[in-house]
């Protein structure tokens, strides 16, 4: 059993590796090196402008915070679908495995609980003043809560008794919350003594439900695969995963907003437009950078900066969007299908021209909020129309018809 | 209507797969491309559909090549594909839609004839659906729908009737010959032996990409000298005796 763990670990690594070569890739570093920037900069006000009494909703906010936290990261079991029939006279050893996996995923929650937690330090001493003891505290506390969750999952591989949905709020929202209500309002060690003991409580059931239940393979592969699925649909904003074909919504409301077909001329119009609605694979990317540029534009009050980032974020939209150009190329009816040559381009610029005057709109609204002068106004208009003659023109043209 | 294929050299590489291949489909003929895994069947195709560029030789409809003209060259053809090949983002109707907007039908028209098809082939009710999620058997069926919904002069098919019930068989082979009739040509690759001798009216033989044999049922049987012989072993006699000689 250890050697298929690590088997499987080094594999599952392999992938993350490979794959992180392309989320890591340039445009998304710069975006997040401006990201952190931009929030690191509104957090440190942020701080600078807390009072020297507490706030009454200081504590209500870390602890829905830390409990939004606690969602991250789930059980890393790396079991497989042929597992069902390869593995299944191991049965019985399985418990083994799932200890590895345990292992595994609860250091890795570590890692994320504790950086995240690294964060929200600064705040927790200026904002509710807690001392370097009661943060320690706080900081045990969260990681058990984590290891809390991770044990549940583990529980319910056997017993489905622990997947029922309240058993499911209870360990992962109800219970953090009172627990780090607690922490916050009355004392740092009950509340790290109630975890622990619940933890104790746990495990002890989870020993006895390896002895008297069958392991539930269904319910661990449907875990291990709607965990992978979130991983691959993340990844596949950035480069295409072969695992994942992107799930099709219809979203029906929007169906007499879509263009109709008139004419051969808007045929890929047609279609872009449907893919973007309905396979969310270009639209989650648009409206995530959309709504992230906003945000960040809301609070920048420096022109300069305002500028750089609204014509970076047009940029990255822009570019990001170029590859749904190819996305028909696979159909073998584009190119049976009598259609005029030419066509394709034109229909897409004008797709990609109107999502990019829809994003420029908000950045501008943005931009407004932000309380820029009239001048500095003008100037942001002046880039967004830059940017988007630059982006739909000689550009475009080229990578396009650079990748086909 | 003419497809004229005339030694035809291609294939997916430099190395060719088809080498020499001539042969011709006309107005009111089904032509039965024949042969096993990996005679050639689907690459001819391609070439047809222009999917592949011929290494040497040359394929016309009524004279034009691909090349010469595309959009001429594509508006008569419509082709069914061995696997089906759906939009997964697209229901059945705006499938239908994107068709009749390709070949630039007249849309209502266009809808009544695909209404029918759609009853023959029992979709009727599924057009607010995603095809892409269909069984293998019923995204065939768009296919069909698609396809023969063109009113097409020439009708390429690949392999029809794998994944299709008895009834959808029947419905399409019947589909086959009213558009026979109506003027149209269809040319048809299948391993499927029995059926082909009863629907086409004229046979390609291909073995390792050369033709072997061409002709109607009848001269098949003189070229192989036994008048009682049926395709399955016509054929098979046929290509042994190749194997044997090399």
């Amino acid at each position: 059993m250890n050697d298929l763990w690590s088997v499987r670990l080094k594999k599952y690594q392999q992938i993350l590796l490979r794959y992180s070569k392309f989320v890591l890739n340039d445009h998304f570093v710069l975006a997040l090196l401006f990201f952190t920037g931009g929030l690191g900069l509104g957090y440190s006000n942020f701080l600078k402008s807390l009072p020297s009494t507490i706030v009454w909703w200081s504590r209500p906010l870390i602890v829905i915070i830390l409990v939004l936290v606690l969602q991250l990261g789930s059980l890393v079991s790396l079991l497989e679908k042929p597992d069902t029939v390869f593995l299944l006279p191991l049965e019985n050893k399985m418990f083994f495995f799932l200890k590895y996996a345990f292992r595994y995923s609860f250091s890795a929650g570590v890692i994320i609980q504790s950086l995240c937690f690294l964060v929200a330090v600064p705040f927790l001493g200026r904002g509710i003043h807690l001392t370097i003891i009661e943060i320690f505290l706080l900081w045990l506390t969260q990681l058990l809560l984590k290891a809390l969750y991770l044990e549940r999952l583990l529980l319910s591989g056997y017993n489905d008794y622990f997947d029922r949905w309240w058993i499911k709020l209870l360990f992962e929202f109800i219970g953090p919350l009172v627990v780090l209500l607690v922490a916050v309002y009355l004392s740092g060690w009950v509340a790290l003594l109630v975890v622990f003991s619940t933890l104790i409580v746990v495990h002890w059931q989870l020993r006895k439900a390896v002895v008297h239940y069958v392991f539930r393979w269904n319910r661990m592969l449907q875990l291990e695969d709607h965990r992978l699925r979130s991983l691959y649909r993340f990844i596949n904003l950035f480069t295409d995963v072969p695992q994942i074909k992107g799930k099709v919504y219809r979203f029906k409301l929007l169906d007499t907003y879509l263009p109709q077909i008139k004419t051969p001329k808007n045929i890929f119009k047609f279609l872009y437009w449907r893919s973007l609605v309905r396979k969310g694979e270009y639209s989650s990317l648009y409206l995530r950078l959309t709504l992230l540029g906003c945000t960040i534009l809301m609070f920048i009050s420096n022109s300069i900066l305002a500028l750089l980032l609204t014509a970076l974020f047009l940029y990255l939209i822009g570019f990001q969007l170029f590859p749904l150009y190819h996305d028909y190329d696979d159909i073998v009816f584009m190119h049976i299908y009598p259609l005029q040559e030419g066509k394709q381009l034109i229909n897409f610029r004008q797709v990609l021209r109107t999502l990019l005057v829809i994003t420029s709109i908000f950045l501008f609204g943005a931009s407004i909020i932000a309380g820029h002068s009239i001048v500095e106004l003008l100037e942001i208009a002046g880039i967004i129309i830059l940017m988007i003659v630059f982006l739909t023109g000689n550009f475009l043209t080229k990578r396009a018809v650079k990748n086909t | 209507m003419t497809l004229k294929v005339s030694n035809l050299v291609g294939g997916y590489s430099q190395i060719p797969v088809l080498k020499n291949v001539s042969f011709e489909v006309h107005t009111g003929q089904v032509v039965g491309l024949i042969g096993l895994n990996g005679a050639g069947k689907s690459t001819t195709i391609n070439h047809v559909i222009g999917l592949l560029t011929p290494q040497s030789g040359k394929i016309t409809i009524d004279g034009i090549t691909l090349q010469e003209n595309p959009e001429s060259y594509k508006s008569k053809i419509a082709y069914i594909p061995e696997i089906p090949v759906l939009y997964q983002e697209l229901t059945l109707k705006e499938h239908i839609d994107l068709t009749i907007m390709a070949y630039n039908l007249e849309r209502e028209k266009a809808w009544v004839r695909a209404q029918r098809l759609l009853k023959t082939f029992r979709l009727a009710n599924k057009l607010e659906w995603f095809p892409a999620n269909f069984s293998k058997g019923m995204k065939q069926k768009v296919m069909i729908v698609c396809a023969f919904l063109t009113e097409a002069k020439l009708y390429v098919i690949d392999e029809p009737f794998l994944g299709l019930d008895p009834l959808a068989t029947r419905d399409l082979l019947n589909l086959i010959e009213s558009e026979r009739q109506r003027g149209a040509a269809v040319l048809m690759s299948t391993h499927v032996l029995s059926t082909a001798q009863e629907y086409c009216n004229y046979f390609v033989l291909l073995h390792q990409g050369k033709v072997r044999i061409q002709g109607t049922f009848a001269e098949l049987r003189e070229a192989y000298q036994n008048q009682q012989a049926d395709l399955t072993e016509i054929y098979l006699g046929l290509t042994q005796e190749v194997t044997e000689h090399e």
